[in-house]
């Protein structure tokens, strides 16, 4: 890294100096554009800088060297696929190059039309079919008030991230901090990890229906689908929590342990807030994966139409919400406006995440 | 000179790229567009059923025997009536074509058929609307008139189920749906089973009662608990839409105090706890778990087609070879359509 | 003397809350373990005895399924080939347009662009699959049907779904491994005199591998278990797959389908689906971290 960024320095530097060349020398080099001048010029530079302390020595020089390579390259073709040297003299580009332009430029605009036409499609549906009466604060047959089901998403969200956020953050803690290398617990735990990330919604669904629903008797619930989601986004935490971390610099462990703070004190007082923004990005991703979850859900928390009173109450999330208005053709308007807030909401916490992490990096 | 050659391929590139791009964003618009060419019979007709064990598939294969079934007495292999668990049906093989789309929403249905000329499917009265055509039946137009005078045959019951003892205020919700002013609400959209029923006359308990169950019986749920919480708002009712299936099973284990089927109960549901393969938790309470069932209204089933698709009439016998697959295309249901009206005009 | 004393209580009150701090980390890392093996317990308990009564073979490998028949017949082999053709489709659709992708917002994108579709692809990511599920069957299924005849609903518009569905988690994650491509690299080749495109596919692109390819299992991950969008337009017939234009049911789809009604043996039957499923994920899991292992070798 440090090397790398010392060329760079060394290109700026060169790059500058270049270009009073030009100017004083009447050196044409027109032969290339800049930027491949550059770093032709940085393959010399660390050399050369070395051996000349003249400036305009150093400069000719470099030029010089340049224009040989290039005369090399056009004589004896690199080992590229298809010998693409010639590109500096070329009149006109390989068709392989130009393929392969047009395949990055093809795809990447490809990508935008599936998003263009995506939320396109929402806001067309969503928008006419966004009434007042959607809003009301109870759910009724004629009203198909979104309400309840946007506090059921809330207390969902905050029920699941109070069981996850806590055993994320201190399984991390554990991974980083406190196992001694060589520990094969880590490497059970990190695989263990792995393959719950990997795990489909629905087995997620039908294990909270087996375990929490039925053996533990806890009956479609919000505590059922808060805890079969808190194990689904517990990795999600742990990862990124065991990343922002790994991140912190190890001199302020060694600050703080200089100091004579305990290891726990360094975690919670030093370590801990450090790595706060990268915490607070999984979290907003964890709240991203809750709230668009519906095949977790419809086994574990029912299809209940009120709010929830308690956690042991069914309820419905915005996504089941949608998913059941959806289901027997008579609601599809408010089906899409659902899908339109959903929108909203995702833009939103993706909103929070970016503006959250710009400002704690900052401090 | 070289810079300008660069410059100008890569916008080259770059418009050659977005040129596809529009190619494939104009065929997706004129792919959406076509949807009004005119109707080729020559095409495959493309059937849509509904999943296994769904009450509307219940129904609707029983009224067209899409169900072959075997009772016990033909046959006197021993293995084979081991296998059975309750009644003497000892084979019953569904004859849906395997080729038909499995759709589980009604909504999915209707989407379809509004967006394919060639699809047929089959949905609840109650969910019909102007964007798909129904078929008549042997001449007889589905509608809530022809359901309520048996002339439309394709109906099937919705159906309330709960024990013999229950809470005062699921009492009371029951005398309300079978009331004049709940049988009012059943026929809106629906057809209700007593048209000379009594007037509401409960003393409105408060408490609180899960119903649950059918995902086709709850938007009319939906509807009389929205009108009985009006009249009575102490009450607390919450409505878990699930499945007929569901809706029983956990009526009978106790955590629903009212189920909803849109499909008669089977015998197996009526008398004992279903095996207790939901909740293996709780099997103190196996007392008094007979189950009754209460119709509380008929529920039509419209085969609906796309609108582009010349045919509004069919014959059972003409559905009936659509589902099992035996007419490919459409020509091969105008034939036996013109077959028939034909013969009755010789 | 008293203050000494005192120092050692606060040494030992320090010690013992250290250690107790210490037993909560351990125990919070070891929920991850207890949870996969709760989920291995609860869905083999519940799936083998299943699989025990029908006959592994014929659950596996039993080309028909038709569970309310009497007897009835559990097999699931249209299914699982259904899931994996349609995982096979996903990933030739959604894989090259994504990593591709992923090169053009390292390598290619002006950065006034990059503000406005990085954010966006963010989006993508966290739309809910249902919602993915009503495009398909509004926009992608009538496109099919119009250019390739059919129903519409068929495995090719289900692969082109998934495709786009997973096109947000590849890209993301190729597109930081591509970055974490050191840049003399890149300055390297433009050095021995390769273009621009030539630099990035050849020198950038290879260095990247190993992300790519943890971004290709997580797309083959979501694309396999991916069910309420899939369920909308797959068409779902439980037959073999008859060709790409023809629909197909995935084993995700088959659980949704029916695990409202199912009972007894179904139920089972439904469950032991979901243990196929989990044990597919858990291989290309296993699979995908020897590749990277041989790879960073």
């Amino acid at each position: 890294m440090m090397k790398h960024a010392k060329i760079k320095m060394q290109m700026q530097r060169i790059q500058s100096q270049s270009v009073q060349l030009d100017s004083a020398t009447g050196i044409n080099a027109q032969n290339f554009s800049k930027t491949e001048n550059m770093s032709h010029t940085t393959t010399q530079t660390t050399n050369i800088n070395a051996q000349n302390s003249s400036k305009t020595e150093n400069m000719s020089h470099t030029t010089t060297q340049t224009t040989d390579i290039i005369a090399q390259n056009s004589k004896t073709p690199l080992n590229f696929r298809n010998g693409d040297t010639t590109k500096h003299h070329a009149k006109s580009r390989p068709p392989f190059d130009i393929f392969l332009s047009i395949i990055t430029y093809g795809a990447a605009g490809l990508t935008i039309l599936a998003l263009i036409s995506i939320i396109g499609y929402i806001i067309i549906m969503g928008i006419p079919n966004l009434k007042p009466s959607l809003f009301s604060l109870t759910y009724t047959n004629d009203n198909v008030s979104i309400i309840p089901a946007l506090i059921t998403t809330i207390e969902m969200t905050l029920l699941s991230l109070v069981i996850a956020v806590p055993l994320g953050i201190f399984t991390a803690i554990y991974l980083t901090e406190y196992a001694k290398r060589g520990n094969k617990l880590v490497g059970l735990v990190r695989v263990t990890a792995e393959t719950l990330s990997g795990i489909p919604s629905i087995v997620y669904g039908l294990f909270g229906m087996l375990f929490f629903v039925t053996t533990l008797g806890l009956g479609f619930s919000l505590i059922a689908g808060a805890c079969t989601l808190s194990i689904m986004i517990l990795p999600l935490i742990m990862r990124t929590t065991e990343e922002a971390l790994i991140s912190v610099p190890d001199s302020y462990r060694e600050g703080s342990f200089g100091l004579g703070a305990g290891r726990l004190r360094t975690v919670f007082k030093i370590v801990l807030p450090a790595a706060i923004p990268g915490i607070l990005s999984g979290i907003i991703l964890a709240v991203g994966r809750i709230v668009g979850e519906t095949a977790a859900l419809i086994y574990t928390a029912g299809t209940a139409t009120d709010i929830p009173m308690s956690v042991t109450d069914s309820a419905r999330t915005l996504s089941i919400h949608m998913y059941v208005l959806s289901n027997e053709g008579i609601h599809t308007g408010e089906a899409y406006a659902t899908a339109l807030i959903l929108l909203v909401m995702v833009i939103g916490i993706n909103a929070l995440a970016a503006f959250a992490a710009k400002k704690l990096t900052k401090i | 000179m070289i810079e300008t050659i660069k410059y100008n391929s890569k916008i080259i590139c770059i418009s050659i790229a977005i040129l596809i791009i529009v190619a494939l964003g104009l065929s997706v618009f004129t792919g959406c567009r076509n949807t009004t060419q005119e109707f080729d019979s020559t095409k495959d007709i493309d059937v849509i059923s509904r999943e296994e064990g769904s009450g509307t598939k219940g129904a609707f294969s029983e009224l067209f025997e899409l169900i072959q079934v075997q009772k016990a007495d033909n046959i006197n292999d021993a293995n084979v009536a081991n296998t059975v668990k309750s009644s003497k049906i000892i084979l019953q093989k569904d004859l849906t074509t395997k080729d038909a789309s499995v759709e589980n929403s009604t909504n999915t249905i209707m989407t379809t058929v509004e967006n394919d000329p060639y699809a047929i499917g089959y949905i609840s009265m109650g969910s019909m609307n102007d964007k798909v055509k129904p078929i008549e039946i042997d001449g007889i137009a589905p509608t809530p008139e022809n359901v309520k005078n048996g002339s439309y045959k394709i109906s099937r019951p919705f159906i309330i189920t709960y024990k013999s003892q229950i809470s005062p205020l699921a009492e009371d919700f029951i005398g309300f749906i079978l009331s004049k002013e709940g049988q009012k609400i059943a026929n809106e959209t629906y057809i209700e089973v007593d048209a000379n029923a009594d007037r509401y006359a409960g003393n409105m308990p408060s408490g609180s009662i899960v119903i649950g169950g059918s995902s086709s019986v709850s938007p009319l749920m939906e509807t009389l608990i929205d009108a009985y919480k009006s009249i009575n708002p102490q009450a607390k009712l919450q409505l878990q839409i699930t499945d007929s299936t569901t809706g029983i099973a956990k009526t009978s284990e106790g955590t629903y105090d009212i189920g909803m089927s849109s499909r008669d109960l089977k015998e197996s549901e009526k008398g004992e706890t279903p095996d207790a393969n939901i909740g293996d938790h709780d099997n103190d309470n196996n007392n008094n778990n007979a189950l009754i069932e209460t119709k509380i209204a008929l529920d039509g089933i419209t085969l609906i087609v796309n609108k582009s698709n010349p045919i509004d009439n069919l014959s059972k016998d003409a559905v009936r070879d659509i589902y099992i697959g035996k007419f490919k295309t459409w020509n091969d249901v105008n034939v036996t359509i013109r077959n028939l009206s034909e013969n009755k005009s010789e | 003397m008293n203050y000494e004393i005192k120092k050692m209580k606060t040494n030992m009150k320090n010690n013992l809350k250290e250690n107790i701090m210490h037993a909560i980390f351990l125990i919070a890392a070891l929920t991850s373990i207890i949870a996969v093996i709760l989920i291995c317990v609860f869905l083999f308990a519940n799936g083998f005895p299943a699989i025990g009564k029908i006959g592994i073979f014929k659950f596996l490998l039993g080309k028909d399924w038709s569970p309310t028949d009497i007897p009835a017949v559990y097999g699931i082999a249209p299914m699982v080939l259904g899931s994996l053709y349609v995982t096979a489709g996903a990933i030739l659709f959604g894989v090259p347009i994504g990593i591709i992708t992923a090169l053009f917002m390292a390598r290619y994108c002006p950065n006034r662009l990059y503000k406005i579709i990085k954010p966006a692809f963010d989006l993508l990511a966290g739309i809910p699959s249902i919602v993915y599920g009503f495009f398909g069957l509004m926009v992608l299924v009538p496109i099919t049907q119009n250019l390739f005849g059919g129903t519409g609903k068929s495995i090719f518009t289900a692969s082109i779904l998934l495709g786009i569905m997973i096109l947000p988690t590849i890209i993301s994650i190729s597109e930081a491994a591509i970055r974490a491509v050191p840049e003399s690299y890149y300055e390297g080749a433009l050095g021995l005199g390769a273009s621009h495109n030539h630099a990035a596919y050849s020198i950038v692109l290879p260095a990247a591998r190993s992300g790519i390819f943890a971004s290709v299992a997580l797309g083959i991950g979501r694309a396999i278990g991916e069910t309420m969008a899939v369920v909308m337009i797959a068409g779902n017939q439980a037959r073999m797959p008859a060709g790409v234009f023809k629909g197909v049911r995935t084993l995700t789809a088959n659980i949704v389908i029916e695990m409202g009604y199912a009972a007894d043996l179904h139920r089972e039957a439904l469950i032991a689906t979901g243990v196929v499923l989990f044990v597919f994920i858990l291989l290309i899991n296993l699979s995908f971290s020897l590749m990277k292992r041989r790879i960073v070798r």
